[in-house]
């Protein structure tokens, strides 16, 4: 059964030749399994002297694609994480349902996505009723006792 | 000037000439957002909602208008996804005007208790130092 998978966003590059061959040979995968409507396009940094600037992927697009190839794009779309200039993510609709690929060194990563979430999480909280907002807080209240419980 | 919108999701509303009027009248405004309505059993309609185009500040106005006005024939609330530039995304809410509140508190809900299992522990306890005093949250009613 196919999906309609879209992608949308910039991801930073850093500069050099290596990192250069290395995001090129990336994005030219991502685009021979995404097909022409859905792609990734590399912008190199532009060279001064024998220096060279950062560049970035931009991504665009939708199509229709079976999950097993969505799970491979988002694979790749990964890989370029050692290379990003700082973790960043990409925007995905899946179906009409929304989220972001986290792109960057693994730790970094999962920083930047707690970060994210929390700053989702404020601005979703204003929205709770009194009744929500103590079910939410029921739930960190377990989820603590949990990792305590975890810890001993 | 003309902005990108597009709008997604689904609704399912009582089956009466007034949707379809109002049906009529968003496909009237845009072609870009494509509406489909399918006959349920029951009489009920299921409209889907999908694509997007560029339109003016005026016409996306009255398609965010006439969503809405959808709101009391919907056999439950529902929400649709809307995509502004691709800088400003979010719900719409369509429904009973009285079940507003409580409908997009359950949805708040629902999409924060997601994120929560992506937090790392330092972040989860300052949310929730955050949520113990009231003070520093408005909460609706």
């Amino acid at each position: 059964m196919s999906v309609w998978y879209t992608l949308e966003g910039i991801l930073g590059i850093k500069a050099g030749v290596a990192v250069e061959r290395a995001v090129d040979r990336i994005v030219t995968r991502l685009n021979k399994a995404s097909g022409p409507d859905l792609h990734a396009v590399y912008t190199v940094g532009r060279p001064i002297g024998r220096m060279h600037n950062n560049g970035y992927v931009r991504f665009s697009g939708g199509a229709f694609m079976s999950s097993d190839n969505v799970d491979e794009l988002d694979g790749v779309i990964r890989e370029l994480g050692v290379y990003v200039l700082a973790p960043g993510f990409v925007s995905y609709s899946y179906d009409n349902e929304r989220g972001k690929i986290y792109v960057g060194p693994d730790e970094k990563t999962t920083e930047a996505w707690s970060k994210d979430s929390l700053q989702q999480i404020r601005a979703l909280s204003t929205k709770l009723t009194s009744a929500h907002l103590d079910v939410l807080i029921a739930e960190l209240t377990a989820r603590e006792k949990r990792r305590k419980k975890v810890k001993k | 000037m003309s902005s990108w919108y597009s709008v997604t999701g689904k609704v399912t509303t009582v089956g009466n000439p007034e949707v379809l009027e109002i049906v009529e009248h968003l496909r009237g405004l845009t072609s870009a957002i494509e509406i489909y309505h399918e006959e349920l059993d029951g009489g009920n309609l299921e409209l889907s909602f999908s694509g997007g185009g560029y339109m003016s500040a005026g016409v996306i106005e009255e398609v965010d208008k006439a969503i809405l006005a959808l709101g009391p024939y919907t056999v439950e609330p529902a929400f649709l996804l809307y995509d502004y530039e691709g800088v400003d995304r979010g719900k719409i809410y369509v429904g009973a005007a009285e079940k507003r509140a409580a409908a997009i508190s359950r949805e708040a809900l629902t999409d924060i208790l997601a994120l929560v299992g992506k937090l790392l522990p330092e972040d989860e306890d300052k949310l929730f130092k955050r949520l113990i005093f009231p003070s520093k949250m408005s909460t609706p009613t």
